[in-house]
């Protein structure tokens, strides 16, 4: 059920994705904890000119925990996570069928689920790598940059965050069973997901969007419990994704 | 006889298209097969439902005693397989696509993938995508060889490759195979190339085997015999089982057999006639008298 020679060969594919995602992210990262001292002289100064600006400044910088977690999370992470989810997943199959590898790859003794299954476990492992790296090294920053970091809730917003994106790579890995190509797999996926994203504008609808559980926002803002459900409910939609785009995979022919 | 393949009945339908139409092979185990027919005439899927990578419409197919469909991982790990088009990772090295390969397969031979890539030449560090056509079908008859394969398939294995390469390629395959008695199922539309190695063939036009045998068989066999008659031809002898077709050139006669060609002859020369002469085809010659065959049936 697992190929450890397909694996390394995956993350060997990845790894230029996989150093640039986590100096991306490292970089936003440090310069969003960096960013704090730099923003509170700016509030200050908008105070005489653009008072309701100021305001929402002043809110967003009340909780340093708070300001970390929106620049790295809702913003860095999310947003970034989603696009490498989307590279990741749709490029692991469509970019096999797309330059013509699928036939040597399936030529091989080896099952189509053990296929989908170490290409989702390179994938989903970069990914990580990436959420993870990028999260520690920004935590690190800001804490020796302004000591208080909660970092058990920190780490627990990032685990959910990385479930979620793993989510959206199983998710995508339908699309990547079905296409030939590995650039409009992505872009319909993209598609479909921007659509259900707006799902969460609305507050009655917005537990229907998978990225408003990624967030777990109001959990963390405090006026809520941890989202459990959340958390729960984005492992099934990841296994049915994955489910599903086993069942397209190991039916379709080369 | 328990065959190192055989199908029964295999079709493939695509999109409505009746690309395989219930072929019936049967493979010795040890032969070198040469599998020949035109493009587009089913031979690239035939080969794919053998291996399990395509599911047969109806039929069913057995390789080493393995049910290509339920057994495929099984199958494919006794044998080699050559694709028409070697897409392999461009970016892997030469080395790096070997050590790949060989965490596939158990019996992987590491001292005869070193041995293939020198006979062929092949240098480890240059990566796939700097490799020449001619190179990368040597790279997968390497691959294929290296993991000691009771039997290798091989799709169009020198189509595109210069006379050079090709008998490079056909020389070391059969100097690899005679050894371990290696059964070799080959599919090609080169007939110079079957005919220097296979020692079975099987015809395949229009999704339908034509004709199966050896080919000493196919040699003796299958011939043309020229015959002028005395006196107007014999009804009776003219539909003699065997004489494939018969083509009239003024008061003579060309007939094509396919079998019994001892009988046949024999009666031809106890009939009054001014010429009788047999003629031996080539592989060129049956190919064709099969595909005009096609063509008018068509």
């Amino acid at each position: 059920m697992f190929s450890y020679s397909l694996f390394r060969k995956e993350l060997r594919e990845h790894r230029w994705l996989l150093l640039i995602g986590t100096l991306v992210l490292t970089a936003l990262g440090i310069f969003s904890a960096w960013s704090f001292d730099m923003l509170a002289m700016y509030g200050d100064m908008l105070q005489g000119f653009m008072p309701q600006l100021a305001e929402q400044f002043e809110q967003l910088l009340a909780d340093y925990n708070f300001y970390i977690w929106s620049q790295l999370h809702p913003k860095n992470l999310l947003q970034f996570g989603i696009v490498l989810a989307l590279i990741l997943a749709s490029t692991d199959l469509a970019g096999e069928v797309n330059r013509g590898s699928i036939q040597y790859l399936t030529g091989l003794p080896i099952s189509r689920r053990t296929i989908l299954i170490t290409k989702s476990a390179a994938g989903m492992l970069s990914l990580s790598i990436i959420v993870w790296v990028s999260t520690l090294v920004t935590l690190v920053t800001a804490e020796l940059l302004e000591s208080g970091i909660l970092w058990g809730k920190m780490l627990a917003a990032t685990a959910l965050l990385n479930i979620g994106l793993m989510a959206v790579y199983s998710f995508t890995l339908i699309f990547s069973a079905l296409g030939n190509d590995a650039v409009k797999t992505g872009a319909l996926a993209a598609a479909v997901l921007l659509i259900w994203s707006a799902a969460g504008l609305h507050p009655t609808t917005q537990f229907l969007s998978p990225f408003w559980h990624m967030k777990g926002i109001n959990w963390f803002m405090g006026t809520g419990p941890f989202p459990w459900l959340s958390l729960v409910g984005l492992i099934i939609f990841a296994l049915a994704s994955l489910y599903i785009a086993d069942g397209i995979f190991s039916k379709r022919e080369f | 006889m328990d065959f190192a393949i055989e199908t029964q009945g295999l079709s493939k339908v695509f999109n409505g298209r009746h690309v395989l139409k219930g072929i019936d092979l049967q493979v010795p185990p040890g032969s070198i097969f040469g599998f020949i027919g035109p493009n587009g005439a089913g031979k690239t899927t035939t080969i794919r439902l053998l291996l399990g990578l395509l599911q047969p419409s109806s039929g069913q197919a057995k390789v080493l005693g393995l049910n290509s469909q339920s057994e495929s991982i099984q199958l494919r790990s006794k044998v080699g397989y050559v694709a028409e088009e070697n897409h392999f990772y461009p970016w892997m090295k030469v080395e790096e696509l070997v050590r790949f390969n060989a965490g596939f397969y158990p019996r992987w031979d590491q001292e005869r993938a070193r041995k293939l890539l020198e006979m062929f030449d092949l240098q480890p560090g240059v990566k796939v995508r700097e490799l020449s056509k001619g190179m990368r079908a040597q790279l997968g008859l390497t691959l294929a060889l290296a993991h000691r394969p009771q039997m290798l398939i091989l799709d169009e294995p020198t189509s595109g490759l210069d006379p050079v390469w090709r008998r490079k390629f056909l020389q070391i395959l059969t100097q690899e195979t005679a050894d371990d008695e290696t059964t070799v199922f080959f599919s090609s539309h080169i007939l110079s190339d079957v005919e220097r190695v296979a020692d079975w063939l099987g015809i395949l036009i229009n999704g339908k085997l034509r004709a199966m045998r050896s080919m000493e068989d196919f040699k003796y066999n299958e011939r043309v015999v020229r015959v002028v008659f005395q006196h107007p031809a014999p009804e009776s002898l003219l539909a003699t089982d065997g004489i494939k077709s018969i083509q009239r050139q003024g008061s003579g006669y060309l007939l094509t057999i396919t079998e019994n060609f001892d009988e046949i002859y024999r009666t031809l020369e106890r009939t009054p006639h001014f010429v009788l002469e047999a003629v031996e085809q080539d592989l060129e010659g049956v190919f064709l008298d099969y595909a005009g065959e096609e063509e008018n049936d068509v």
